[in-house]
């Protein structure tokens, strides 16, 4: 194919694009390995608004989880009490998203990096001691009853593939809004201002507005997906707002790549598989998650994707200075 | 016996080059002067005798002993003190504490008190500041606080980064006299200075141009080249 | 008055896990997550030493020291030294330090099981009565205990010569480095400090938290949130921003109940950072800038 038709990655977004497409048709689906693909989904498209807000844009937030559960158990709780079909249930699972992002956005544009990772961080448990104590929300047990995509009438396949389906445009909606922020100006200004503050501020960006702006479109999709959960699977619990969770979604993110889209997908699916298949391995496989986490950590500088450039980098650097050169640092 | 030996140094910062094949030798007891304009490699020869420029090469060597994969702390432990251009004092710290920061190491610290008076001493303006936080100071008193904390070490090679840099001629003449002033019987110092008039007692001129050296002149020499 | 005894025993403990946090941050820049698995590592260090050992307390309580210390050093080994002067050290070091936190726990769950385990009082079965209100011979030694050690480290800093080394270093590690001051063994010290700490707070608090492989957890937030309030870095700071978080817990477990501790905390910090975004002793001389 020659170069510089079709935009970089194009044939790599293509062909997933059809091995998602189709591969209904030519695996067996068990219903363990549906809701895997479901699960993917959501995580998908949670760690790909996450990596938009920490590495795109450089906001050390920890809020993700805690918008997406919010905004689920606000939705849901909204679509059971009002009897609200599912599509509306979505709609308002993305604006509870925009409030809580906003109200997450206000100390953002305050704090430095550490302090505010830290009050993203007490968000979740925040959201976590309150729901536990609420009984309209379903204390420990959780919210269930929320109307789901697949109506009752569709046999199971049916509505497995209603399910699979769904989660399939959920991960391309949310591949869309990440591409959108992530290679257009807005993602342009945002590196460049995380490069160099003064430097942003001297061209006259306007940082402050355009991390608002990130902050706002993520947490919107975060709340839709958080309402989408419940449309999967019929109900929320206050799993969501575990260390745990937070972790592992986190460990998907880092382990695959902050700084690119496929890097995000290759981590989710991977730690997925792995915290999947070992379900009943109970603390080895978080152990697992973990030790895979702290190693890709120590050897590549940004994830598994960012690999084939590290090493490209130091071949080049090696090349370039003169043999006996001694780096020092 | 061989004070600082520098063969064939280069140095530089990520893929630019700033030293090329640098040779130079600072007897024990000696004073040399480095001169030359900005951008030419005095600083970064400094920092690279310190193993603090981006990456070095060559050979380096301090009193026979290699000094080139030795790390800061380390050479700092081996008497080698680096007087760094500008404000180098930690502003949060009082001036107290930051004298007594420059006698870090144990020897040193046992002796910190006598220390501190001959450096008071040397320097009575800091005298009335001392429980300030350094950040308060004015330019020429932080720069008399730098060299202090310098001279609050077992020092053996003073590499001393343009001291006159903003400041007003009296002072910057005190504080070179104060400088040169000191007793140099196991060490050597290199003395980086724009200004070749404040250089009276050095032994010896050298002259980096483009990152290599250009000249190296005797005193009388460079004083008389400076007299034209 | 019970409020008070509560709230000091609060402020004792968790000034003694914020002091590592705040330490752990001037000395490197390095917000440590996996600081809660050294509490949980010194809660059974003294659960251990008082099985095999001896429940007398000096022996249950270097257990509990013992414990923390070794995660410190195990931090130093797996996330300092190799991840230190390596690009992208802000974001690495807290993902490097989440995943110990995460193996930690688990590791704990996988060896000890899920069950809790109880410590012995160290400090007796008894109580005093203070100014009308009975106080258990527990409360009142973890809080003399914790004051001593606290008040001990903050003197050290201020005076011992390793302590000018750690200021100086949180203000400048290359200014440090001219003056001998080595980094890497400054930072090894200041993990194995902090672990110790943390472990000695897990064994004076385990007659509340008995030690069970999440026990890190809320003292690793509550002992971020202490360090955050009173700034990153300083120690005065975090012992005042102790006693705030802990008048501030004691009063809402008192008379709201204990389901809003936590939210209070974060109001009160967030309300804090919002006005002086570095915290209580944001303004003073030595926080990290």
């Amino acid at each position: 194919m020659p170069r510089g038709i079709l935009p970089r990655g194009t044939a790599f977004w293509s062909a997933l694009f059809l091995l998602a497409l189709y591969l209904p048709a030519v695996t067996d689906f068990g219903d363990a390995f549906l809701n895997t693909c479901v699960l993917f989904g959501v995580y998908a498209a949670l760690n790909l608004m996450w990596a938009l807000v920490m590495g795109t844009a450089g906001i050390y937030s920890f809020a993700t989880l805690a918008i997406a559960g919010i905004s689920g158990y606000g939705a849901g709780y909204a679509a059971i009490e009002l009897s609200l079909p599912w599509p509306a249930m979505l709609a308002a699972g993305a604006i509870v998203g925009v409030v809580v992002g906003l109200l997450v956005a206000l100390p953002a544009l305050r704090l430095r990096g550490v302090y505010f990772a830290l009050l993203t961080f007490g968000l979740v448990e925040l959201a976590r001691s309150f729901v536990v104590q609420s009984k309209p929300l379903g204390l420990a047990q959780g919210l269930y009853g929320a109307p789901t995509f697949a109506p009752e009438s569709l046999s199971a396949v049916g509505s497995g593939m209603v399910r699979y389906y769904a989660a399939l445009a959920l991960v391309i909606v949310a591949l869309i809004v990440y591409a959108a922020l992530d290679r257009g100006r807005v993602g342009t200004l945002l590196r460049t201002a995380r490069g160099s503050e003064p430097f942003a501020r001297g061209l006259g960006i306007g940082v402050v507005r355009i991390r608002l702006v990130v902050i706002v479109v993520s947490s919107a999709m975060i709340g839709f997906t958080g309402a989408c959960y419940l449309a999967f699977f019929g109900g929320i619990s206050p799993t969501i707002f575990s260390f745990d969770t937070l972790l592992l979604l986190f460990a998907m993110m880092v382990v695959g790549g902050i700084g690119s889209a496929r890097g995000v997908l290759l981590g989710t699916a991977l730690l997925l598989f792995i915290d999947q298949q070992f379900l009943d391995a109970g603390a080895l496989r978080l152990i697992a998650a973990g030790v895979v986490m702290l190693v890709v950590t120590l050897v590549t500088s940004d994830g598994l994707a960012g690999l084939p450039a590290q090493l490209r980098e130091r071949r080049a650097a090696t090349g370039s200075l003169p043999t006996q050169t001694e780096m020092i640092r | 016996m061989s004070g600082l030996v520098l063969r064939g140094v280069g140095a530089g910062y990520g893929p630019m080059r700033v030293l090329e094949e640098i040779d130079l030798e600072v007897a024990v007891g000696e004073r040399v002067g480095l001169v030359g304009l900005n951008g030419h490699g005095k600083t970064t020869l400094l920092r690279a005798v310190m193993g603090m420029a981006g990456w070095c090469d060559g050979e380096r060597s301090w009193r026979g002993r290699s000094i080139a994969r030795t790390a800061p702390h380390e050479l700092a432990r081996r008497g080698l003190i680096l007087m760094p251009q500008g404000d180098a004092v930690f502003p949060g710290l009082s001036v107290r504490d930051n004298l007594e920061s420059g006698a870090y190491l144990p020897a040193a610290w046992r002796r910190r008190a006598a220390r501190r008076r001959r450096v008071l001493d040397l320097f009575p303006k800091l005298v009335p500041h001392l429980d300030q936080p350094a950040g308060t100071l004015s330019g020429g008193e932080r720069r008399m606080l730098s060299v202090g904390r310098g001279l609050m070490a077992d020092g053996e090679l003073y590499l001393v980064d343009e001291p006159s840099l903003g400041l007003a001629p009296g002072i910057a003449t005190g504080l070179v006299r104060a400088l040169m002033s000191l007793e140099l019987e196991n060490g050597a110092m290199v003395i980086a200075e724009q200004n070749r008039s404040l250089l009276g007692g050095v032994d010896r001129i050298v002259r980096l141009h483009a990152g290599r050296i250009a000249e190296e002149l005797p005193a009388a020499a460079a004083a008389v080249a400076e007299g034209r | 008055m019970d409020v008070i005894f509560s709230a000091l025993s609060l402020a004792a403990i968790y000034g003694l896990v914020a002091i590592g946090v705040s330490l752990t941050w001037a000395a490197l820049g390095m917000l440590n997550l996996a600081h809660g698995v050294a509490f949980a590592v010194g809660a059974y260090g003294g659960w251990l030493a008082a099985d095999h050992l001896s429940d007398s307390a000096p022996v249950v309580l270097a257990g509990g020291v013992a414990g923390g210390a070794l995660v410190g050093c195990a931090i130093y080994l797996l996330v300092v030294v190799p991840l230190y002067d390596r690009p992208n050290w802000e974001t690495r070091h807290l993902i490097a330090t989440l995943a110990i936190s995460l193996v930690g726990a688990n590791l704990l769950l996988e060896l000890f099981g899920p069950s809790a385990k109880a410590l012995p009082a160290v400090f007796g079965e008894g109580s005093v009565t203070i100014a009308g209100s009975v106080v258990t011979a527990d409360k009142l030694g973890a809080i003399v205990s914790a004051a001593v050690v606290l008040g001990a480290v903050a003197v050290v800093l201020r005076r011992s010569r390793l302590g000018l080394g750690l200021r100086v270093l949180t203000q400048d590690s290359e200014g440090a480095a001219l003056v001998g001051v080595s980094r890497n063994r400054m930072a090894l010290g200041v993990l194995a400090l902090s672990g110790g700490l943390a472990g000695l707070a897990s064994v004076l608090l385990a007659q509340t938290f008995y030690a069970n492989p999440d026990v890190g957890f809320v003292p690793l937030v509550k002992g971020l949130l202490v360090a955050v309030l009173g700034g990153l870095g300083s120690i005065p700071g975090a012992i005042v921003a102790a006693l705030v978080m802990g008048v501030a817990e004691a009063l809402t477990a008192t008379y709201l109940g204990q389901e809003y501790v936590l939210m209070t905390l974060f109001v009160v910090l967030a309300v804090v950072l919002l006005v002086r975004p570095r915290g209580i002793a944001g303004l003073l001389e030595e926080a990290r800038a």
